[in-house]
């Protein structure tokens, strides 16, 4: 039992602590900043891993204390945690990634000034997901939710001297907080409903047939705002390939692995009350599909390797809620849940590896890092196994999860239950998915692995042995030293071996008791989806090697507008972004010159009659005299007529 | 009789006006030490209090009881109970801070005595007002701020803008005084209808022996009255101007301090004594309410002044507060009383901060201030981006959870809890509209601080020091320490409050359920 509460509670308080203490230590202690943040998220994840080892003997736990009760008057809110194989599996998958980046960060943000908030805000943001990953409150969870959003506020806007990365920050924090305002209210339909917002209590079975359909609609389809917000999902998706701006190792942990992914973690935990809501998962089904083919299109067209990754996160993490949308009821959360813990190993393990990349020529533009992978070979193979994997080639874990996926929306799709059409759709979409992803991740392959750097391309092909010692020429972007060419340091090095376990051997974890419930894999879609793969890949290579770039063979206007991403940040600004703007200065205009109009009219009111009385008042006493008379004339009559 | 309430209320008042008696060629350290004396001794007694745990017990264990004016029955009379508890420790924190601030960090203007004595007069006034358990008695704790405070603004307000900051003071006391008088008459016709002026008696009278229209008219007039002070859209635009004029002490003392006074009266004589004819006036304060958040938020997206942006945010703060009481029940009141409170705490920081840069940069424009502070002012940087992380409600800091109950509040008001009997009140269907637009507002706080921080805290420290370059802008002129130990303690409460804001609630809980019991018993 201890291990269960105490493990909960410590992977929280642990990378906390790194936090609130990292932020005191002096400025240029660079060393104690790295080891409070190392320490932190190997504190986390050994209390997560205890807490796993736990959950797999089958215990768990509700009602774990944390910060105690808010006496609201009226509904119960009690901020505990839980500990449960979901939580267990996820809190381990969190501080992984955590502890990876934490390492890795230490040479890549070797020269960063700022390097002490750099690395406490990365602790708190770890202890943040593991909140809502513990949570048994939505109003805890809730905390974790917009601390999380903080920091990814906080960290994209990291290198505030670019214009770029500013903005880049405030329209992250913006777009999810929109996404927010249907969480809150969702939260607070469910406390009015339930008069809890307890998590155990609210996935009761008893508590949930009491509900009603309406209420469990209305209050799915407000959480799914947040979550559309949150994981970066149509049409709330805008702000990930921006925060692109974010240094890498961030990219890899909050845009890649964890926040993005936790709006699929909230809605598997809250599977039971979504069941409840047809209609609200069939309008999440039809969201996700459409997000997980525009953006693997989008994807297709872009020319910043890291743009690349992020619209490739957002139709992959589609993929993660697509399941839960359709997921029959014996499987549950299952599949959903699959794909989120592969995808956070490789689209970690593709980011880490972009950024050693780009490390050396200091760009992450395609072309800038052509020819890259030749010259870290290792990098090159760490970054090949995670595209891989996207693309979903057997037998990495990439392949096992969308076809757990893909296995779900068959079953749905056959079931002829109310959700048919919905597992058709994101069956479609998902297998046409799998085409778009394999033609975009062998196109960045083609064009960062293989590729020689234009400008030193005979050198390349002279010196392309596969001697450690000796390397190809330098860059034409950056002199290259002999000991930068071929050592990857060893805080990079790690976390890079790290990943690949998960790449490579994530298939496992669909044997093991790690996950809660089942997958089934359908051969059908499997061969399906392995011959679509094949397909892209096969049509990017040859495409690439009529035009160089597969995506050269779009009209001009096509690809821009896919580059873009059919323009929806345009759509976004008209509808939304200058309105607001426009109204904001009508009301400051009103402000002045309606409302406190009323009030300067009171001060000349006043002051005009102060000046009429002054008039009246001449100190002259017949003056006085005739009004008294007049007075009393007016008073007379008036006392006549009335009568 | 309790002595410690006494001491509360008393000392800062008799300081001031022992202060005011020193001739006025007092040394200017002889006025501060007596002043920190006195705040400190406040604060001490307000904390000794908690002791007692006065929220806990059903009748007045802390109480003063005097005769005053026998002929009318007037009493000096003083409770200090739930609802009181936390406004009386906001008040005695920030004013020591005030005091702390205008002694090491003296601002132009006659002399320190003067000022001191003006502060702790404000602050006696206030813990009056939060204490007063008669109807009169509360209504002069009130006026008592009132003339202080103009001369904080009018004195030692902003020195580069005079006519303004006059302008300012007598807007702000003009206003605020229309107020009063609209409230004196609310005052008079309850006293007079019930022929008592004593709060108590009146509270567990809860409007019995006033006929509806009665108790519909006091109730309109309370609620006027004190929505100029809270303030409630449209009878705000006397807030702006006098913070932006007012010194970084008066600022935290408008915001932390008098704005509560508003909102108090409320919550203490309006839903009790009048609960029937309050729930008739309820939907309209709603709806104020909530137009004063959207309000507030769309003119801080354009203002260009970051004391008067944070005056606008007040507006709309403020708004939930009159959301949460206008609501009626329990969640929504809890959540006015705590947001109260966290307003107060998260303002004063945001004061202290931008007075701060105000008096550094030589003026309080966006532009002015120049960005990059995260760089060049790392401290007082540090402050901004925590009072702004706080008032844009951010889960986990003071400000969300008073937003969170008094929307939860809106979403649950039956509507027919405190006016039904009275007049046909709107259903649910308004109370959720309402609730839906105050959450949409509190997306618009974030996007007018996340703007500040774009301008100011974020940014290039170069560009930033050849825009601002010969105002002796680096780090030297950081915050010193009166400002960090004002600043830093408020942030830290920023965090515990929203970490465990059990903290508050416990305190304010059961009273609440009490005066609402009663409340409703009249209906």
């Amino acid at each position: 039992m201890s291990a269960l509460v105490w493990g909960a509670r410590l992977a929280v308080v642990l990378p906390a602590l790194a936090a609130l203490v990292g932020g005191q230590v002096p400025r240029n202690a660079r060393g104690v900043s790295a080891g409070l943040g190392v320490a932190g998220a190997a504190g986390a994840l050994l209390a997560a891993v205890a807490e796993l080892a736990a959950t797999s003997a089958g215990r768990s736990a509700t009602g774990i204390a944390f910060l105690g009760p808010v006496p609201t008057g009226a509904g119960r809110v009690v901020l505990d945690l839980r500990a449960d194989q979901l939580s267990a599996v996820v809190a381990v998958m969190v501080a992984v990634v955590a502890l990876c980046v934490q390492v890795y960060s230490v040479s890549y943000q070797g020269d960063d000034p700022r390097y002490r908030a750099y690395a406490w805000t990365v602790s708190l943001f770890t202890a943040a997901m593991l909140l809502v990953v513990q949570s048994d409150d939505l109003l805890l969870l809730l905390i974790g939710w917009e601390v999380m959003g903080l920091c990814s506020y906080l960290l994209v806007g990291h290198d505030s001297q670019r214009e770029a990365a500013r903005r880049a920050a405030v329209k992250a924090f913006l777009v999810t907080r929109v996404g927010d305002i249907g969480f809150v209210l969702g939260v607070v339909v469910l406390l009015a409903a339930v008069g809890t917002t307890s998590i155990s209590t609210l996935l009761d079975p008893q508590t949930l047939r009491g509900l009603g359909t309406g209420t469990a609609t209305a209050a799915s389809l407000l959480l799914i705002a947040g979550v559309v917000g949150k994981s970066a999902q149509f049409p709330l998706h805008t702000w990930l390939p921006d925060a692109m701006e974010g240094p890498t190792p961030i990219s890899a942990l909050i845009h890649a692995a964890t926040m993005v992914a936790a709006g699929g973690f909230v809605l598997a935990r809250l599977l039971p009350l979504l069941v409840e809501a047809p209609a609200a998962r069939a309008t999440l089904a039809a969201l996700t599909a459409l997000t997980m083919l525009g953006s693997a299109l989008v994807a297709c067209a872009q020319s910043d390797l890291k743009r690349v990754l992020a619209w490739s996160t957002i139709s992959q993490v589609a993929y993660v809620l697509a399941a839960l949308a359709i997921a029959p009821e014996d499987l549950g959360a299952a599949p959903s849940v699959v794909q989120l813990l592969s995808h956070a190993g490789f689209k970690a393990l593709l980011f880490l590896s972009a950024g050693a990349l780009a490390h050396q020529v200091h760009t992450t533009a395609l072309e800038g890092l052509s020819g890259a992978g030749r010259r870290s070979p290792w990098v090159a193979v760490a970054l090949t196994l995670g595209l891989a994997s996207l693309a979903g080639v057997p037998p990495l874990s990439g392949f096992w999860s969308k076809e757990a996926v893909l296995g779900a929306a068959e079953e749905t799709a056959l079931s002829g239950g109310p959700l048919a059409v919905a597992g058709w759709v994101v069956l479609v979409a998902g297998l046409l998915t799998v085409l778009v992803t394999a033609v975009y991740a062998t196109r960045t392959w083609l064009l960062v692995v293989p590729a020689a750097a234009a400008t030193d391309d005979a050198e390349a092909e002279l010196v392309a042995d596969d001697s450690p010692t000796r390397g190809d020429a330098p860059s034409p972007h950056e002199p290259v030293t002999p000991a930068d060419r071929h050592r990857l340091p060893a805080t990079m090095a790690v976390p890079l071996l790290l990943l690949v376990v998960p790449t490579v051997f994530g298939g496992l974890l669909l044997l093991g008791p790690v996950v809660p419930g089942q997958v089934h894999l359908s051969p059908v879609t499997a061969v399906l989806a392995v011959l679509l793969a094949l397909a892209g890949a096969t049509g990017a290579t040859l495409l690439a090697q009529r035009h160089g770039d597969p995506v050269a063979v779009l009209p001009h206007r096509a690809r821009a507008a896919l580059a873009d991403g059919f323009r929806l940040d345009v759509v976004q600004d008209r509808l939304v972004v200058r309105p607001v703007q426009a109204v904001a200065r009508v009301v400051t205009g009103a402000d002045r010159d309606v409302v406190d109009a009323y009030v300067r009219a009171g001060a000349v009111a006043a002051r005009g009659a102060g000046r009429g009385l002054r008039r009246v008042s001449t100190g002259v006493a017949t003056g006085y005299l005739t009004w008294v008379v007049v007075g009393a004339v007016a008073a007379a009559v008036a006392g006549v007529s009335l009568r | 009789m309790s002595l410690l309430l006494l001491l509360v209320v008393g000392v800062p008042l008799v300081g001031a006006a022992g202060l005011l008696l020193l001739p006025r060629t007092t040394a200017d350290g002889v006025a501060a030490g007596a002043g920190l004396v006195c705040a400190g001794v406040t604060l001490a007694a307000a904390l000794l209090t908690l002791v007692g745990e006065p929220w806990r017990s059903a009748g007045p264990d802390l109480e003063v009881n005097l005769p005053w004016v026998p002929s009318l029955g007037i009493r000096l009379h003083f409770v200090l109970d739930g609802i009181s508890v936390p406004l009386v420790l906001l008040t005695a924190v920030l004013s020591l801070g005030a005091v702390l601030l205008v002694v090491y960090r003296p601002v132009e203007g006659p002399s320190t005595r003067s000022l001191v004595a003006a502060l702790l007069a404000v602050e006696g006034g206030a813990l009056a007002t939060f204490t007063a358990a008669d109807l009169v008695l509360f209504f002069v704790a009130f006026e008592v701020v009132l003339v202080p405070m103009w001369a904080i603004i009018r004195n030692w307000g902003d020195p580069h803008d005079l006519p303004g900051r006059r302008d300012a003071a007598s807007r702000f006391v003009l206003y605020t005084a229309f107020g009063s008088v609209v409230m004196l008459l609310g005052i008079v016709l309850v006293a007079v209808a019930s022929g008592t002026s004593d709060l108590v008696a009146l509270t567990s009278a809860h409007g019995n022996g006033l006929d509806a229209r009665t108790q519909v008219v006091a109730a309109a007039l309370l609620v006027t009255g004190l929505a100029v002070k809270v303030p409630v859209w449209p009878l705000h635009t006397w807030l702006p101007a006098a913070h932006t004029a007012a010194p970084t002490a008066g600022s935290v003392l408008l915001a932390g301090v008098l704005l509560k006074m508003g909102s108090y009266g409320m919550v203490r004589i309006v839903v009790p004594v009048v609960p029937a004819g309050f729930g008739a006036v309820a939907p309209v304060l709603a709806a104020l309410g909530v137009v004063g958040i959207l309000w507030g938020g769309l003119v801080c997206l354009v203002e260009r002044d970051l004391k008067r942006l944070v005056a606008y945010s007040s507006v709309a703060h403020m708004g939930f507060v009159a959301l949460g009481i206008a609501t009626g029940t329990p969640q929504g009141l809890q959540g006015a009383l705590f947001a109260n409170v966290a307003h107060g705490i998260i303002t004063a920081l945001l004061f202290v901060v931008a007075g701060g840069l105000k008096e550094r940069s030589g003026g309080g424009s966006l532009t002015r201030i120049g960005p990059a502070l995260r760089e060049r002012r790392p401290r007082l940087g540090a402050l901004l981006a925590v009072g702004c992380a706080a008032a844009l409600g951010l889960p986990g800091l003071a400000g969300f959870w008073g937003e969170l109950l008094a929307v939860y509040g809106a979403w649950q008001a039956p509507g027919s809890a405190l006016g039904a009997a009275v007049v046909d009140v709107p259903g649910r269907g308004f109370w959720r509209s309402l609730a839906v637009l105050a959450v949409i507002g509190t997306a618009l706080a974030a996007a007018y601080l996340l703007r500040v921080l774009y301008t100011v805290w974020h940014g290039d420290a170069r560009s930033a020091a050849a825009l601002t370059a010969g105002t002796g802008d680096d780090r030297s002129t950081d915050a010193g320490w009166p400002e960090l130990a004002l600043g830093v303690p408020l942030a830290v409460l920023t965090l515990v409050l929203g970490l465990v804001p059990w903290l508050v609630l416990r305190i304010t809980e059961p009273s609440v359920q009490r005066l609402l019991e009663l409340a409703r018993g009249s209906v």
